[in-house]
Protein backbone atom coordinates (compact mmCIF):
# COMPACT_ATOMS: atom_id res chain seq x y z
CA UNK A 1 0.00 0.00 0.00
CA UNK A 2 0.93 3.43 -0.78
CA UNK A 3 2.62 5.13 2.44
CA UNK A 4 1.21 8.56 1.65
CA UNK A 5 -2.18 7.34 0.99
CA UNK A 6 -1.73 5.35 4.26
CA UNK A 7 -0.95 8.37 5.78
CA UNK A 8 -3.60 10.25 4.80
CA UNK A 9 -6.36 7.42 5.82
CA UNK A 10 -4.67 6.80 9.24
CA UNK A 11 -4.52 11.19 9.70
CA UNK A 12 -8.33 11.40 8.81
CA UNK A 13 -9.66 8.58 11.18
CA UNK A 14 -7.38 10.21 13.86
CA UNK A 15 -9.26 13.43 12.98
CA UNK A 16 -12.54 11.93 13.03
CA UNK A 17 -12.14 10.17 16.03
CA UNK A 18 -11.06 13.32 17.91
CA UNK A 19 -13.87 15.02 16.55
CA UNK A 20 -16.64 12.76 17.87
CA UNK A 21 -15.16 12.14 21.16
CA UNK A 22 -14.73 16.42 21.24
CA UNK A 23 -18.65 16.82 20.85
CA UNK A 24 -19.40 14.13 23.16
CA UNK A 25 -17.74 15.76 25.66
CA UNK A 26 -18.36 19.28 24.51
CA UNK A 27 -22.23 18.90 24.16
CA UNK A 28 -21.90 17.45 27.75
CA UNK A 29 -20.61 20.86 29.02
CA UNK A 30 -23.48 22.69 27.37
CA UNK A 31 -25.85 20.43 29.62
CA UNK A 32 -24.05 22.22 32.70
CA UNK A 33 -25.46 25.19 32.33
CA UNK A 34 -22.82 27.96 32.53
CA UNK A 35 -21.17 29.65 29.23
CA UNK A 36 -23.90 28.11 27.55
CA UNK A 37 -23.23 30.20 24.41
CA UNK A 38 -19.57 29.51 23.88
CA UNK A 39 -19.75 26.03 24.60
CA UNK A 40 -22.74 25.71 22.04
CA UNK A 41 -20.88 27.12 19.25
CA UNK A 42 -18.10 25.70 20.11
CA UNK A 43 -19.73 22.10 19.80
CA UNK A 44 -21.49 23.75 16.41
CA UNK A 45 -18.34 24.49 14.91
CA UNK A 46 -16.58 21.08 15.74
CA UNK A 47 -19.57 19.24 14.10
CA UNK A 48 -19.40 21.39 11.33
CA UNK A 49 -15.74 20.01 10.98
CA UNK A 50 -16.82 16.70 11.42
CA UNK A 51 -19.17 16.49 8.83
CA UNK A 52 -16.80 18.12 6.19
CA UNK A 53 -14.01 15.32 7.40
CA UNK A 54 -17.08 12.62 6.77
CA UNK A 55 -17.68 14.09 3.32
CA UNK A 56 -14.15 14.48 2.32
CA UNK A 57 -12.86 10.64 3.45
CA UNK A 58 -16.38 9.68 1.48
CA UNK A 59 -14.84 11.27 -1.46
CA UNK A 60 -11.25 9.78 -1.43
CA UNK A 61 -12.20 6.45 -0.89
CA UNK A 62 -15.41 6.61 -3.61
CA UNK A 63 -13.06 8.42 -5.78
CA UNK A 64 -9.07 8.35 -5.13
CA UNK A 65 -6.80 11.00 -6.85
CA UNK A 66 -9.49 12.76 -8.03
CA UNK A 67 -9.69 16.82 -7.59
CA UNK A 68 -12.66 17.66 -5.69
CA UNK A 69 -14.39 20.66 -7.50
CA UNK A 70 -16.57 23.29 -4.81
CA UNK A 71 -18.71 21.16 -2.86
CA UNK A 72 -20.49 20.96 0.27
CA UNK A 73 -17.94 20.33 3.17
CA UNK A 74 -16.18 23.68 2.14
CA UNK A 75 -19.30 25.31 2.77
CA UNK A 76 -18.98 23.15 6.27
CA UNK A 77 -15.68 24.85 6.89
CA UNK A 78 -16.41 28.09 6.44
CA UNK A 79 -19.12 27.53 8.86
CA UNK A 80 -16.83 26.33 11.16
CA UNK A 81 -14.64 29.69 11.23
CA UNK A 82 -18.47 31.52 11.30
CA UNK A 83 -19.46 29.82 14.62
CA UNK A 84 -15.73 29.73 16.42
CA UNK A 85 -16.06 33.40 16.19
CA UNK A 86 -19.56 33.54 17.29
CA UNK A 87 -18.22 31.18 20.35
CA UNK A 88 -15.18 33.87 20.55
CA UNK A 89 -17.56 37.30 20.16
CA UNK A 90 -20.10 35.51 22.61
CA UNK A 91 -17.50 35.57 25.76
CA UNK A 92 -17.88 37.88 28.02
CA UNK A 93 -15.71 40.51 28.15
CA UNK A 94 -15.76 43.60 29.94
CA UNK A 95 -13.24 45.92 27.47
CA UNK A 96 -15.70 46.33 24.04
CA UNK A 97 -12.94 48.54 22.66
CA UNK A 98 -12.05 47.77 18.64
CA UNK A 99 -8.42 47.81 18.63
CA UNK A 100 -8.51 48.49 14.72
CA UNK A 101 -4.62 48.94 15.15
CA UNK A 102 -4.10 45.40 15.73
CA UNK A 103 -6.97 43.99 13.85
CA UNK A 104 -6.40 46.00 10.41
CA UNK A 105 -2.33 44.54 10.19
CA UNK A 106 -3.78 40.87 10.77
CA UNK A 107 -6.57 41.38 8.49
CA UNK A 108 -4.04 42.20 5.68
CA UNK A 109 -1.52 39.60 6.93
CA UNK A 110 -4.45 37.41 5.77
CA UNK A 111 -5.49 39.02 2.25
CA UNK A 112 -2.01 38.87 1.75
CA UNK A 113 -1.97 34.93 2.15
CA UNK A 114 -5.27 34.70 0.08
CA UNK A 115 -3.97 36.57 -2.95
CA UNK A 116 -1.15 33.48 -2.70
CA UNK A 117 -3.30 30.85 -2.29
CA UNK A 118 -5.37 32.24 -5.18
CA UNK A 119 -1.77 32.25 -7.28
CA UNK A 120 -0.79 28.96 -6.14
CA UNK A 121 -4.40 27.26 -6.68
CA UNK A 122 -6.54 29.56 -9.28
CA UNK A 123 -9.40 28.42 -6.97
CA UNK A 124 -10.08 32.66 -6.78
CA UNK A 125 -14.10 32.21 -5.97
CA UNK A 126 -13.33 29.84 -3.26
CA UNK A 127 -10.30 31.29 -1.94
CA UNK A 128 -12.08 34.92 -1.66
CA UNK A 129 -14.68 33.12 0.03
CA UNK A 130 -12.53 31.05 2.97
CA UNK A 131 -10.55 34.79 3.05
CA UNK A 132 -13.55 36.68 4.04
CA UNK A 133 -14.97 33.83 6.47
CA UNK A 134 -10.71 33.23 8.00
CA UNK A 135 -10.76 36.97 8.30
CA UNK A 136 -14.66 37.58 10.65
CA UNK A 137 -12.84 35.01 12.81
CA UNK A 138 -8.78 36.58 12.71
CA UNK A 139 -10.32 40.06 13.69
CA UNK A 140 -12.84 38.49 16.48
CA UNK A 141 -9.99 36.14 17.85
CA UNK A 142 -7.07 39.37 17.73
CA UNK A 143 -9.99 41.88 18.99
CA UNK A 144 -10.44 39.51 21.98
CA UNK A 145 -6.72 38.58 22.66
CA UNK A 146 -5.82 42.44 22.85
CA UNK A 147 -8.90 43.30 25.31
CA UNK A 148 -8.03 40.70 27.54
CA UNK A 149 -4.14 41.25 27.50
CA UNK A 150 -3.16 38.06 27.31
CA UNK A 151 -0.33 38.64 24.99
CA UNK A 152 2.82 40.73 25.97
CA UNK A 153 4.19 43.29 23.29
CA UNK A 154 6.68 41.08 22.48
CA UNK A 155 3.90 38.06 21.59
CA UNK A 156 2.61 40.78 19.10
CA UNK A 157 5.70 41.49 17.58
CA UNK A 158 5.98 38.23 16.88
CA UNK A 159 2.31 37.56 15.81
CA UNK A 160 2.84 40.41 12.87
CA UNK A 161 6.39 39.66 12.42
CA UNK A 162 6.16 35.66 11.70
CA UNK A 163 3.15 36.25 9.53
CA UNK A 164 5.04 39.32 7.55
CA UNK A 165 8.25 37.31 6.94
CA UNK A 166 6.40 34.16 5.77
CA UNK A 167 4.51 35.60 3.29
CA UNK A 168 7.41 37.30 1.83
CA UNK A 169 9.05 33.82 1.95
CA UNK A 170 6.04 32.23 0.42
CA UNK A 171 5.95 35.00 -2.36
CA UNK A 172 9.94 34.38 -2.96
CA UNK A 173 9.02 30.11 -3.67
CA UNK A 174 5.80 31.64 -6.14
CA UNK A 175 7.69 33.26 -8.08
CA UNK A 176 11.50 31.70 -8.10
CA UNK A 177 10.41 28.57 -7.83
CA UNK A 178 13.65 26.23 -8.14
CA UNK A 179 15.98 25.64 -5.81
CA UNK A 180 15.91 29.27 -4.02
CA UNK A 181 12.32 28.68 -4.18
CA UNK A 182 12.41 25.45 -1.87
CA UNK A 183 14.86 26.98 0.61
CA UNK A 184 12.65 29.93 1.11
CA UNK A 185 9.48 27.72 0.89
CA UNK A 186 11.17 25.34 3.98
CA UNK A 187 11.97 28.49 5.92
CA UNK A 188 8.35 28.95 6.13
CA UNK A 189 7.28 25.88 8.00
CA UNK A 190 10.18 26.31 10.46
CA UNK A 191 8.38 30.12 11.13
CA UNK A 192 5.03 28.67 11.51
CA UNK A 193 4.80 25.15 13.41
CA UNK A 194 7.13 27.17 16.26
CA UNK A 195 4.75 29.58 16.38
CA UNK A 196 2.12 27.53 16.14
CA UNK A 197 3.80 25.20 19.08
CA UNK A 198 4.68 28.72 20.70
CA UNK A 199 0.38 29.50 21.13
CA UNK A 200 -0.23 25.78 22.03
CA UNK A 201 2.73 25.55 25.03
CA UNK A 202 0.57 29.09 25.87
CA UNK A 203 -2.51 27.68 26.09
CA UNK A 204 -1.03 24.40 28.22
CA UNK A 205 0.36 26.63 30.62
CA UNK A 206 -2.63 28.38 31.17
CA UNK A 207 -4.94 25.76 31.31
CA UNK A 208 -2.37 24.29 34.34
CA UNK A 209 -2.19 27.48 35.63
CA UNK A 210 -6.02 27.83 35.42
CA UNK A 211 -5.80 31.62 33.74
CA UNK A 212 -8.74 32.90 32.06
CA UNK A 213 -9.32 33.10 28.48
CA UNK A 214 -7.18 30.59 27.31
CA UNK A 215 -9.62 29.45 25.19
CA UNK A 216 -8.61 32.54 22.84
CA UNK A 217 -4.90 31.64 23.15
CA UNK A 218 -5.84 27.60 21.23
CA UNK A 219 -7.99 29.49 18.82
CA UNK A 220 -4.75 31.53 17.80
CA UNK A 221 -2.74 28.42 18.07
CA UNK A 222 -5.07 26.33 15.41
CA UNK A 223 -5.37 29.29 13.30
CA UNK A 224 -1.27 29.56 12.55
CA UNK A 225 -1.59 25.11 12.58
CA UNK A 226 -4.58 26.03 9.59
CA UNK A 227 -2.24 28.46 7.56
CA UNK A 228 0.42 25.72 7.62
CA UNK A 229 -1.91 23.41 6.99
CA UNK A 230 -3.57 25.29 3.84
CA UNK A 231 0.06 25.45 2.34
CA UNK A 232 1.43 22.05 2.96
CA UNK A 233 2.05 18.72 0.41
CA UNK A 234 2.36 15.25 0.82
CA UNK A 235 3.28 14.16 4.31
CA UNK A 236 3.71 17.67 5.84
CA UNK A 237 0.28 17.86 5.47
CA UNK A 238 -0.47 14.72 7.29
CA UNK A 239 1.75 16.21 9.93
CA UNK A 240 0.47 19.45 10.71
CA UNK A 241 -3.13 18.01 10.42
CA UNK A 242 -2.52 15.74 13.63
CA UNK A 243 -1.33 19.10 15.28
CA UNK A 244 -4.62 20.83 13.90
CA UNK A 245 -6.14 17.70 16.31
CA UNK A 246 -3.55 18.74 19.22
CA UNK A 247 -5.28 22.19 18.97
CA UNK A 248 -8.78 21.18 18.82
CA UNK A 249 -8.20 18.98 22.35
CA UNK A 250 -6.68 21.91 23.97
CA UNK A 251 -9.56 24.14 22.54
CA UNK A 252 -11.94 22.04 24.41
CA UNK A 253 -9.64 21.84 27.26
CA UNK A 254 -9.01 25.39 27.71
CA UNK A 255 -12.95 25.88 27.41
CA UNK A 256 -13.57 23.45 30.11
CA UNK A 257 -10.81 25.33 32.34
CA UNK A 258 -13.30 28.44 31.81
CA UNK A 259 -15.98 26.47 32.53
CA UNK A 260 -14.04 25.79 36.20
CA UNK A 261 -13.10 29.69 36.34
CA UNK A 262 -17.08 30.21 36.50
CA UNK A 263 -18.20 27.70 39.15
CA UNK A 264 -15.01 28.95 41.29
CA UNK A 265 -16.63 32.61 40.75
CA UNK A 266 -20.47 31.69 41.81
CA UNK A 267 -19.07 30.20 44.64
CA UNK A 268 -16.94 33.10 46.23
CA UNK B 1 -38.98 15.45 -21.77
CA UNK B 2 -41.34 16.09 -18.70
CA UNK B 3 -43.43 19.41 -18.48
CA UNK B 4 -42.55 20.08 -15.22
CA UNK B 5 -44.64 23.16 -14.53
CA UNK B 6 -47.65 20.95 -15.58
CA UNK B 7 -46.99 18.34 -13.43
CA UNK B 8 -46.88 21.03 -10.37
CA UNK B 9 -50.30 23.03 -11.54
CA UNK B 10 -52.05 19.42 -11.47
CA UNK B 11 -51.14 18.78 -7.97
CA UNK B 12 -50.82 22.05 -6.48
CA UNK B 13 -54.13 23.27 -7.27
CA UNK B 14 -56.03 20.50 -5.38
CA UNK B 15 -54.09 21.42 -2.58
CA UNK B 16 -54.43 25.28 -2.91
CA UNK B 17 -58.57 24.77 -2.70
CA UNK B 18 -58.26 22.37 0.11
CA UNK B 19 -56.44 25.82 1.96
CA UNK B 20 -59.80 27.08 1.54
CA UNK B 21 -60.99 24.38 4.31
CA UNK B 22 -58.61 23.83 6.33
CA UNK B 23 -57.34 25.36 9.60
CA UNK B 24 -54.85 25.60 12.18
CA UNK B 25 -51.90 23.15 11.51
CA UNK B 26 -53.47 21.36 8.77
CA UNK B 27 -53.70 24.78 6.57
CA UNK B 28 -49.95 24.82 7.55
CA UNK B 29 -48.93 22.05 6.62
CA UNK B 30 -50.49 22.14 3.13
CA UNK B 31 -49.24 25.70 2.36
CA UNK B 32 -46.05 24.41 3.30
CA UNK B 33 -46.06 21.29 1.08
CA UNK B 34 -47.02 23.54 -2.06
CA UNK B 35 -44.00 26.26 -0.86
CA UNK B 36 -41.83 23.05 -0.88
CA UNK B 37 -43.11 21.97 -4.27
CA UNK B 38 -42.28 25.06 -5.47
CA UNK B 39 -38.88 25.24 -4.16
CA UNK B 40 -37.95 22.17 -6.14
CA UNK B 41 -39.10 23.55 -9.21
CA UNK B 42 -37.11 26.48 -8.69
CA UNK B 43 -34.40 24.59 -7.63
CA UNK B 44 -34.25 22.40 -10.85
CA UNK B 45 -34.31 25.74 -12.75
CA UNK B 46 -31.44 26.33 -11.10
CA UNK B 47 -29.71 23.40 -11.07
CA UNK B 48 -30.51 23.16 -15.24
CA UNK B 49 -28.61 26.71 -15.64
CA UNK B 50 -25.52 25.94 -13.56
CA UNK B 51 -24.76 22.48 -15.02
CA UNK B 52 -25.27 24.29 -18.66
CA UNK B 53 -23.37 27.36 -17.23
CA UNK B 54 -20.06 24.99 -15.66
CA UNK B 55 -20.79 22.16 -18.40
CA UNK B 56 -19.75 19.75 -15.74
CA UNK B 57 -21.15 16.02 -16.19
CA UNK B 58 -24.19 14.80 -14.85
CA UNK B 59 -23.45 13.13 -11.81
CA UNK B 60 -20.56 15.42 -10.55
CA UNK B 61 -23.56 18.27 -10.68
CA UNK B 62 -25.86 15.84 -8.88
CA UNK B 63 -22.99 15.20 -6.15
CA UNK B 64 -21.51 18.49 -6.03
CA UNK B 65 -23.69 21.72 -6.46
CA UNK B 66 -27.47 19.75 -6.07
CA UNK B 67 -27.30 19.39 -2.58
CA UNK B 68 -26.26 23.56 -2.07
CA UNK B 69 -28.45 24.84 -4.48
CA UNK B 70 -31.60 22.49 -3.19
CA UNK B 71 -30.48 23.46 0.99
CA UNK B 72 -30.41 26.88 0.08
CA UNK B 73 -34.06 26.80 -1.93
CA UNK B 74 -35.54 25.04 1.23
CA UNK B 75 -33.92 27.29 4.17
CA UNK B 76 -35.29 30.47 2.14
CA UNK B 77 -38.83 29.77 2.94
CA UNK B 78 -38.09 28.65 6.25
CA UNK B 79 -35.86 31.17 7.45
CA UNK B 80 -38.70 33.75 6.02
CA UNK B 81 -41.26 32.18 8.24
CA UNK B 82 -38.99 31.73 11.29
CA UNK B 83 -37.45 35.69 11.39
CA UNK B 84 -40.64 37.63 9.90
CA UNK B 85 -43.47 35.25 11.78
CA UNK B 86 -41.21 34.24 15.05
CA UNK B 87 -43.57 30.95 14.89
CA UNK B 88 -43.42 28.75 17.75
CA UNK B 89 -41.45 25.41 17.74
CA UNK B 90 -44.18 23.30 16.98
CA UNK B 91 -45.36 25.46 14.31
CA UNK B 92 -41.86 26.12 12.79
CA UNK B 93 -41.27 21.87 12.66
CA UNK B 94 -44.83 21.38 11.10
CA UNK B 95 -43.70 24.26 8.09
CA UNK B 96 -39.91 22.59 7.70
CA UNK B 97 -41.46 18.94 7.42
CA UNK B 98 -44.41 20.55 5.01
CA UNK B 99 -41.43 21.96 2.83
CA UNK B 100 -39.42 18.39 2.70
CA UNK B 101 -42.01 16.84 1.97
CA UNK B 102 -43.46 18.59 -0.65
CA UNK B 103 -39.97 19.28 -2.15
CA UNK B 104 -39.63 15.48 -1.57
CA UNK B 105 -42.97 14.56 -3.84
CA UNK B 106 -42.31 16.90 -6.45
CA UNK B 107 -38.94 15.21 -7.25
CA UNK B 108 -39.92 11.77 -7.13
CA UNK B 109 -43.35 12.80 -8.85
CA UNK B 110 -40.86 14.35 -11.95
CA UNK B 111 -38.67 11.26 -11.65
CA UNK B 112 -40.70 8.25 -12.05
CA UNK B 113 -42.42 10.15 -14.97
CA UNK B 114 -38.84 10.52 -16.60
CA UNK B 115 -37.76 6.89 -15.62
CA UNK B 116 -40.84 4.81 -15.17
CA UNK B 117 -42.01 3.35 -12.20
CA UNK B 118 -42.50 -0.50 -13.30
CA UNK B 119 -39.69 -1.54 -11.12
CA UNK B 120 -40.62 -1.51 -7.55
CA UNK B 121 -37.21 -1.77 -5.94
CA UNK B 122 -36.46 1.88 -7.72
CA UNK B 123 -39.71 3.37 -6.29
CA UNK B 124 -39.21 1.92 -2.79
CA UNK B 125 -35.16 3.39 -2.59
CA UNK B 126 -36.85 7.04 -4.21
CA UNK B 127 -39.83 6.76 -1.50
CA UNK B 128 -38.08 5.82 0.91
CA UNK B 129 -33.72 7.27 1.27
CA UNK B 130 -34.30 10.28 -1.30
CA UNK B 131 -37.91 10.96 -0.15
CA UNK B 132 -36.96 10.95 3.76
CA UNK B 133 -33.76 12.93 3.25
CA UNK B 134 -35.28 15.78 2.40
CA UNK B 135 -37.72 15.82 5.08
CA UNK B 136 -34.41 15.21 7.50
CA UNK B 137 -32.58 18.05 6.06
CA UNK B 138 -35.22 20.12 6.65
CA UNK B 139 -35.47 19.25 10.46
CA UNK B 140 -32.13 19.23 10.82
CA UNK B 141 -31.91 23.21 9.95
CA UNK B 142 -35.39 24.19 11.40
CA UNK B 143 -34.11 22.47 14.70
CA UNK B 144 -30.68 24.26 14.64
CA UNK B 145 -33.14 27.50 13.78
CA UNK B 146 -35.01 26.69 17.06
CA UNK B 147 -32.22 26.29 19.20
CA UNK B 148 -30.35 28.81 18.03
CA UNK B 149 -33.67 31.04 19.42
CA UNK B 150 -33.30 29.14 22.21
CA UNK B 151 -30.75 30.24 23.32
CA UNK B 152 -31.27 33.84 21.86
CA UNK B 153 -28.54 34.00 19.90
CA UNK B 154 -30.09 34.04 16.24
CA UNK B 155 -26.81 35.09 14.12
CA UNK B 156 -25.53 34.40 10.81
CA UNK B 157 -22.95 32.35 11.72
CA UNK B 158 -25.46 29.97 13.52
CA UNK B 159 -27.75 30.10 10.05
CA UNK B 160 -24.65 29.50 8.12
CA UNK B 161 -24.01 26.74 10.69
CA UNK B 162 -27.09 25.02 10.11
CA UNK B 163 -27.60 25.34 6.89
CA UNK B 164 -23.93 23.84 6.09
CA UNK B 165 -25.06 20.43 8.43
CA UNK B 166 -28.19 19.76 5.74
CA UNK B 167 -25.88 20.88 2.82
CA UNK B 168 -23.04 18.42 4.31
CA UNK B 169 -25.72 15.49 5.09
CA UNK B 170 -27.54 15.91 1.74
CA UNK B 171 -24.11 15.70 -0.33
CA UNK B 172 -23.31 12.93 1.39
CA UNK B 173 -25.78 10.78 0.62
CA UNK B 174 -25.68 11.95 -3.29
CA UNK B 175 -22.19 10.97 -2.95
CA UNK B 176 -22.71 8.38 -1.20
CA UNK B 177 -25.14 6.98 -3.99
CA UNK B 178 -23.53 7.88 -6.79
CA UNK B 179 -22.05 4.80 -7.34
CA UNK B 180 -23.49 1.02 -7.18
CA UNK B 181 -22.39 -1.29 -4.20
CA UNK B 182 -21.99 -1.22 -0.77
CA UNK B 183 -21.74 2.69 -0.29
CA UNK B 184 -24.97 2.90 -1.93
CA UNK B 185 -26.29 0.37 0.40
CA UNK B 186 -25.02 2.75 3.10
CA UNK B 187 -26.19 5.80 1.88
CA UNK B 188 -29.88 4.38 1.28
CA UNK B 189 -30.18 3.51 5.14
CA UNK B 190 -28.73 6.92 5.71
CA UNK B 191 -31.48 9.04 5.68
CA UNK B 192 -34.31 6.21 7.32
CA UNK B 193 -31.53 5.38 10.21
CA UNK B 194 -31.46 9.57 10.96
CA UNK B 195 -35.09 9.56 10.68
CA UNK B 196 -35.13 7.19 13.38
CA UNK B 197 -32.81 9.00 15.25
CA UNK B 198 -34.51 12.14 15.56
CA UNK B 199 -37.42 10.26 16.23
CA UNK B 200 -36.13 9.80 19.66
CA UNK B 201 -35.60 13.81 20.95
CA UNK B 202 -39.17 14.15 18.58
CA UNK B 203 -40.92 12.15 21.50
CA UNK B 204 -39.26 13.52 23.96
CA UNK B 205 -39.36 17.04 23.01
CA UNK B 206 -43.14 16.11 22.23
CA UNK B 207 -44.16 14.45 25.71
CA UNK B 208 -42.53 17.93 27.41
CA UNK B 209 -44.45 20.48 25.46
Amino acid sequence: MDPLFLAEKVSTIIQIVTLIVLVVLSSRLIGKGKLILPTFFFTFSIVSVLLSDLYWITFEVMRPGERMPIAANEISECAFYLLLSASVASLKINCEKLYLKEVIPALIILVCNAALWIVWSGEWLEDIFSCIVMGVLFSTVVRRVKQTNLLPVYGWCLFYGVGALAIVLQTITIIKGGQIGKITDISTYFLIIPMCIWFDILTLRGIIKKRKNTFLLSIMGVMWAYLSLYMSPGYVYYAVLLLVNFGWVLMYLSLKNMHGEVYRDDLR
Amino acid sequence: MIYAENILICIAFPLIVTLLFLRKSARRFVSCFVIGMVVCLISAYINGFIDMLIKMPTTDTAIFISPMIEEIMKILPLLFYFLIFTPKEKDMLIAAIGIGAGFATFENCCYILTSGADKLPYVMIRGLAVGVMHIVCTIFVSAGLMILRRFKTVSIAGMIGALALSMTFHALYNLLVSEQGITSYIGYALPLLSAAILYIPYKRYLEEA
